[in-house]
């Protein structure tokens, strides 16, 4: 016999009957000063609802016809439970969430999980949707940005037609070595800041600022600059990109999603921590075409490495900010093409 | 003092201080299955850990000893969740990845939709709340919404602002005239001038922060540009000490934007309470600026520092303070509210979006 000691609230009005809640196997008695309810074997399961263990509160059970027991007895609560054989997979999470050792097991747990989705899941879906992508889709991507970059940043180059053609005479001859399926085109045009760079648009468009060309000191240096562009476009870095962060901003609203506004300006953080070493991935990737590149030519990384470090010599980076930038620091990307050739 | 007219009612007032009874430690332990479950199951346990949350919270509320509850249907939020999680993913694609004019119809179709989200959120999170096993309700009309968050709010850039506390009074005002415990009503007596005032001094604030950030900027670049002179050191590392006082600055913005938040937070609560009364029950609000100022500016250092881990710690820490400054007074016994069966039968059941977290009062 389970005997429970609370409070009858009819369903009608807010008054709290002080009451008695018997169990003896078949049936259902709480007595109070509303009168005996009484409740059949049969119907248990269907005409109740208890509801699940909350931490250190007192437990309540929901009837069917509106009305409800309080009791700040939750061990009677739980022996009707499980008596009852109700709340099964409440009643595993409530184990889980008790002991410490099982929190501790839950936290090891979403480490682990999340540590996973972001080193491996995301990545490996954004791959998968970039190499499914249609070339009808990445020609409007990458018009779309064309046209935004033009907008904002670009004007016509201004570089002598001589110069023009001879790195276009360089780069042409590289795409046809390369003999891939994916079309390229160079683009020359000048940015509007002072900026020496190349970049690359998923259709195989490379685009590159009269800065960088006037800072060339030996035409070769180029080679590995569109090597390193092109090989952002055949392995989809750009579109592999946006969504990674996609998801990345998904996966850190599911964790901070259901929290006020003073957590929101925290969240930013993680997620400009996690798209900014995607981004490095991306780049150290590249680099390491162009490190094969110059091996399988048995050409020297010279050129390359010289350029980089003309190009990047204006914010070498201050040390300890690496983990919130988009490329790695150069002397890195030095030694780590050096120890492909290697 | 009321005089009651009521011949049987005593005319003692009862006061019932509303107890917090959650604890951190357990809170963090349901927090992390919470989480754990929610990344496994890539969100679907979500709808399961936010009823439970608020369960949580609503379940360690304590008034004359009877506890507040939360009754929702998990497969309710589910369903909202995931229309929501859809609606994100392809706003955040179009982002990137649709023209300008697609990306202007998303947007459009979202302000075209919130009004009905807000309304659905507060029917049904109201309607699911109940205390002494009576159920709060919420007798707002969809159409009210739409004037409300829609319409109105094209006044306020017309007005250059001007309309903006007068509209934030509107949103009170519709959310406490129209809420009901049971059959008993909220009367609701506030009016728009202390909404001005408040905001009034708000505005002053924001520009004293303003004002203290850009001349703080502006020493020190001025600072900075004395260092420029120095021929030994390269333009190069300038840019990551631009970075770092940038930095600096935003978390000087972000402590002030909290206080400022807090002050309007403490101000209407407190505000809003004074000017409802459930039947003949009253919420005294006594919430205090500076102690609300400083566990919001501890919580977030916390939270960040630890990575997020003190979350809990933090929730909990708030909810109690809030709770702790409020009291219910009453000369008439709790016991004699009704449920009003009617509401409770035509009450939105199917997918559901709750917005709303516990700030916004009980």
């Amino acid at each position: 016999m389970i005997r429970i000691k609370g409070f009858y609230f009819n369903g009608r009005s807010s008054k709290s009957y002080p009451a008695i809640l018997e169990y003896d196997g078949t049936e259902i008695r709480i007595q109070s000063d509303e009168g005996p309810i009484l409740l059949n074997g049969s119907d248990l399961a269907v005409s109740m609802d208890i509801i699940p263990e909350l931490g250190n509160t007192g437990r309540a059970i929901l009837f069917s016809d509106g009305s409800r027991f309080e009791t700040p007895d939750p061990e009677g609560v739980t022996l009707l439970e499980k008596t009852l054989g109700l709340n099964k997979f409440a009643r595993i999470v409530g184990f889980f969430e008790n002991q410490w050792k099982m929190v501790l097991a839950c936290f090891v747990g979403l480490a682990g999980v999340t540590l996973g989705f972001i080193s491996f899941g995301i990545p490996f879906i954004a791959k998968d949707i970039a190499f499914r992508l249609p070339q009808t889709v990445i020609q409007k991507i990458s018009r779309e940005a064309e046209n935004i970059l033009d907008q904002r940043f670009f004007e016509p180059s201004r570089l002598d037609d001589k110069i023009k053609n001879d790195i276009r005479q360089v780069f042409d001859s590289m795409v046809k070595d390369m003999n891939s399926n994916q079309a390229f085109s160079l683009v020359f045009k000048k940015s509007r800041f002072p900026v020496a760079n190349a970049f690359a648009l998923p259709s195989g468009m490379i685009i590159v600022t009269d800065m960088l060309i006037e800072s060339l000191e030996d035409i070769r240096e180029i080679e590995g600059i569109f090597i390193h562009e092109t090989a952002h476009v055949i392995h989809r870095h750009g579109i592999r990109s946006v969504i990674q962060n996609t998801g990345v901003v998904l996966l850190v609203s599911l964790l901070v999603g259901d929290l006020a506004s003073i957590t929101s300006f925290s969240a930013t953080i993680p997620t400009l921590l996690l798209e900014s070493g995607y981004s490095r991935k991306f780049e150290t990737e590249a680099d390491e075409a162009v490190g094969n590149y110059f091996l399988s030519k048995n050409q020297s990384l010279k050129f390359y490495e010289d350029i980089l470090i003309r190009i990047t010599k204006d914010h070498p980076g201050l040390k300890g900010t690496e983990f919130i930038s988009t490329h790695p620091e150069t002397q890195r990307r030095i030694d780590h093409l050096r120890k492909l050739v290697l | 003092m009321e005089l009651s007219t009521e011949q049987n009612s005593s005319s003692d007032l009862e006061r019932y201080p509303i107890k917090f009874a959650g604890e951190a430690g357990e809170y963090f332990r349901i927090w992390i299955v919470n989480m754990f479950l929610t990344v496994v199951t890539l969100g679907i346990y979500g709808a399961w850990a936010k009823i439970r949350t608020r369960r949580y919270f609503y379940a360690h509320t304590i008034i004359d000893g009877h506890p507040f509850d939360y009754l929702a249907d998990p497969v309710s939020i589910l369903k909202g969740h995931l229309i929501v999680g859809m609606v994100f993913v392809s706003f955040a694609l179009s982002e990137n990845f649709l023209t300008p004019t697609y990306k202007l119809i998303v947007m459009v179709l979202f302000y075209l939709v919130l009004p009905f989200l807000i309304y659905k959120s507060i029917c049904f999170y109201t309607h699911n709340s109940s205390y002494r096993n009576i159920r709060f309700h919420f007798d707002g009309s969809l159409w009210e919404s739409y004037q409300l968050f829609l319409l109105l709010p094209v006044l306020i850039p017309i007005t250059l602002g001007l309309y903006f506390p007068y509209w934030s009074y509107l949103k009170k005002r519709w959310f406490f005239e129209n809420s009901a415990f049971g059959t008993t009503y909220n009367k609701f007596t506030g009016k728009a001038k202390p909404f001005y005032r408040m905001y009034g001094l708000v505005f002053l604030q924001v520009l004293l922060m303003v004002t203290v950030i850009f001349l703080l900027a502006f020493i020190s670049a001025a600072l900075a540009g004395l260092s420029f002179r120095n021929p030994s050191q390269s333009p190069g590392n300038h840019f990551y000490e631009g970075f770092i006082l940038v930095a600096g600055l935003y978390i000087l913005m972000i402590c002030g934007f909290s206080l400022i938040q807090q002050y309007l937070f403490v101000r209407m609560t407190n505000y809003c309470w004074q000017e409802s009364r459930i039947g003949d029950v009253t919420i005294k609000s006594r919430l205090k600026v500076q102690q609300l100022f400083w566990i919001s500016l501890s919580n977030i250092a916390a939270i960040v520092f630890s990575i997020g881990l003190l979350i809990p710690w933090a929730k909990i820490r708030r909810a109690r303070y809030v709770l702790s400054c409020m009291t219910v007074e009453t000369n008439v016994s709790l016991d004699d509210f009704t449920s009003n069966h009617a509401a409770d039968v035509t009450a939105i059941g199917d997918a559901a979006t709750d917005f709303f977290d516990f700030d916004i009062g009980l």
